[in-house]
């Protein structure tokens, strides 16, 4: 199958509260992208999106032998298995985030890809919220200086409809991988740690309860790029906490909000400057569009290939396995 | 006692005031049981609470309407009556939380402690009051009832007045409303705290409706408020203008019709006709308005709803039961709503 069809057979594998409340709306808006299938264990959120998208209602080994792009959406565990079936088969993927539950993992699938020549995406839409975008690119101007510390908080009551229900039964449904996997992989694309893999030593990991937690704070450095970042990651579903990212540098520090809307601020020797995004979007939906035309538009090349994630992954394992 | 009167539901546990309402109950002795919505039930294991079911001698109820459409209000107000009646004991004891909106958003209506009459008002007005009224009069006439007016709850990790506000100022958006005198807040501990005076005050109950208020600084201004989180923030505070009414221009036949419907949605007579005209159509006729207008069903813009909460020249005064004193000052709690604004990362407090 060649990446450059022009209308790319498209098959959704898991159906739920994601699919529903986005695919369903975003694919239909490219152009190049023709569902072709869906499937689900659940034979009724496969019928429900089937009959929105058109698509056939198929097995998930069906589908990944006639579709040229597979979307994989089912709760994390799945993610791996799945993901190696497609590229295996010949088909593109994108998997939806968290990517994976290892480091192990997100490499041999990163490998696998590049091996058969497919193409591997991991859904990280937040990459492309205005705020993140800004902070990434006044960051790359070294507008703060060298990095020395980031800061991560994010909470809010957790109100998002699962049709799984694995945020509350997975091991990875948790908040640090639910929740975290957005936030810790907005905070190394911001400040251009995405490529690297790091080395990382854990110095302390609080949760409310085993995991699946709704609540953990961690303490942690990395190491990499002949650096060293001491680095706070605290998430909850159960609180609303600031939603900030914060990296804070030699010269200064900059703070960026986590959500699709707000902006950029920077304060050096005390003074404070907001900065606004030029672009900003009236729902995350809008980033959504923008990360699938970008990876349809440029398969491989996007800024959310998997080999992108890798040391996200690192970082989300070690803390997860962290007692 | 018998420990079988001391058990207690609370429906809304894993929300904001839930958590505090259950921590304090389970304090005092109360064997707690939750109950929440079924989308974050799953919470309840935060809180180490089983999930509530069968009687209870005490339910309280803190779960109100969230959704922005006026017509699903109604239908989620009789949800939450169902919830109430299939884990109310016979003969027990109901605390219903409800709020100072009852009174109008501006409070431009006299605050009486005790029963309002329904009027045509804004949406969330209405759902407020019908709520109000349909639990005294389908409960009211065997069991307790405790309707508890809360004033603007404050206090740590409060997602509207310290989160908001906080919010607001990293923002640089105004704060401050010239001619606000009132804040009308009460302390999120004390809410936990009075709840649970009145839960125990259950243990000889007493059929009927009484009506609570509770805001204890509610004479106190936004100042210290405001000041005290633009202190920890490092930011400077922007004062908006007193509100003003919305121009009639939108009314004029020909204008954009999506700010007219928006106009006479928010209005409280035309609005609340508007809404009940809603409320009669067929169901699938409902949907396909809803799904049509769905931005347009939240009454006021969260900016207008802000600066006439912030600019309120009205004081919502306390009214509890004989002998309460609230737990927590003025001070204390401006102290552990900095102490949070650390731990909630609004400050950098990392130690490298």
């Amino acid at each position: 199958m060649s990446n450059s069809a022009i209308a790319q057979s498209v098959g959704i594998i898991g159906c739920g509260a994601v699919v529903q409340e986005y695919y369903t709306v975003v694919l239909p808006k490219i152009c190049a992208v023709r569902i072709h299938a869906v499937a689900d264990l659940n034979p009724e959120n496969a019928r429900i999106v089937a009959s929105v998208t058109g698509g056939a209602v198929l097995s998930a080994k069906e589908l990944v032998q006639c579709c040229n792009w597979v979307l994989i959406t089912t709760p994390p565990e799945a993610h791996a298995e799945l993901a190696a079936e497609a590229l295996t088969a010949g088909a593109n993927v994108v998997v939806e985030k968290p990517f994976v539950t290892s480091s192990f993992e997100a490499r041999r699938l990163a490998e696998l890809a590049k091996h058969l020549g497919r193409v591997l995406h991991v859904a990280q839409f937040r990459r492309f919220f205005p705020p993140t975008e800004l902070a990434r690119q006044l960051l790359q101007t070294g507008i703060i200086g060298s990095i020395q510390r980031l800061e991560m908080f994010e909470g809010a009551r957790f109100n998002w409809s699962t049709q799984s229900g694995y945020v509350g039964r997975s091991r990875f449904g948790g908040v640090l991988f639910d929740t975290g996997a957005h936030t810790v992989d907005q905070c190394l694309y911001a400040a251009g740690w995405d490529a690297i893999e790091p080395r990382i030593i854990v110095e302390s990991v609080l949760r409310d309860k085993t995991e699946p937690s709704h609540e953990i704070d961690c303490r942690f450095i990395l190491e990499g790029a002949h650096q060293s970042i001491f680095c706070r990651l605290f998430m909850s579903r159960v609180q609303t906490l600031a939603n900030v990212i914060r990296v804070i540098g030699s010269h200064g520090e900059l703070e960026f909000d986590c959500s699709y809307q707000g902006g950029v601020r920077i304060r050096i020797q005390g003074d404070l400057i907001r900065l606004a995004p030029q672009h900003t979007m009236a729902s995350p939906t809008e980033a959504f569009l923008a990360e699938y035309h970008e990876i349809f538009a440029k398969p491989g090349n996007a800024r959310t290939a998997a080999h992108r994630m890798i040391g996200q992954m690192t970082i989300l394992e070690a803390l997860h396995r962290h007692e | 006692m018998n420990n079988g009167l001391r058990k207690v539901a609370v429906i809304g546990a894993a929300g904001f005031v839930g958590q505090f309402v259950c921590r304090r109950l389970a304090e005092s002795g109360w064997q707690v049981y939750g109950a929440a919505s079924e989308r974050n039930s799953f919470l309840l294991d935060h809180l180490k609470i089983p999930a509530a079911s069968g009687r209870y001698p005490v339910v309280v109820n803190l779960a109100y309407p969230t959704s922005v459409t006026p017509v699903r209000r109604k239908a989620e107000n009789s949800a939450i009556v169902e919830r109430i009646s299939s884990l109310l004991a016979p003969g027990g004891t109901l605390l219903h939380t409800s709020t100072l909106a009852v009174f109008g958003f501006q409070l431009d209506r006299p605050v009486a402690c005790g029963p309002i009459h329904w009027r045509p008002d804004a949406d969330y007005v209405e759902t407020k009051v019908r709520m109000e009224l349909t639990l005294a009069e389908e409960f009211g006439g065997s069991h307790r009832v405790e309707i508890v007016r809360l004033g603007n709850v404050w206090g740590q990790g409060s997602p509207n007045w310290l989160v908001g506000l906080a919010v607001r100022l990293r923002d640089g958006l105004p704060v401050l409303v010239k001619g606000g005198q009132h804040s009308n807040v009460t302390e999120v501990q004390n809410v936990a705290a009075y709840l649970n005076h009145l839960a125990n005050l259950s243990s000889s109950p007493t059929a009927g409706v009484r009506f609570h208020h509770l805001a204890e600084f509610s004479s106190v201004p936004w100042d210290p408020f405001v000041q005290m989180i633009a202190a920890k923030l490092g930011v400077d505070i922007q004062t908006a203008e007193t509100p003003v009414a919305q121009p009639l221009k939108s009314l004029i036949v020909g204008t954009y019709v999506g700010e007219t419907y928006k106009f006479l949605n928010r209005q409280r007579i035309c609005g609340s006709l508007m809404r009940q005209a809603l409320s009669m159509l067929p169901k699938t006729m409902v949907g396909s308005v809803r799904q049509s207008k769905k931005s347009l069903g939240k009454a006021m813009g969260d900016d207008e709803t802000y600066y006439t909460v912030m600019g309120c020249s009205r004081e919502f005064c306390s009214s509890t039961v004989p002998g309460w004193q609230p737990p927590v000052d003025l001070g204390t709690s401006l102290a552990g709503a900095a102490k949070w604004l650390e731990h909630a990362g609004f400050v950098t407090n990392i130690v490298g």
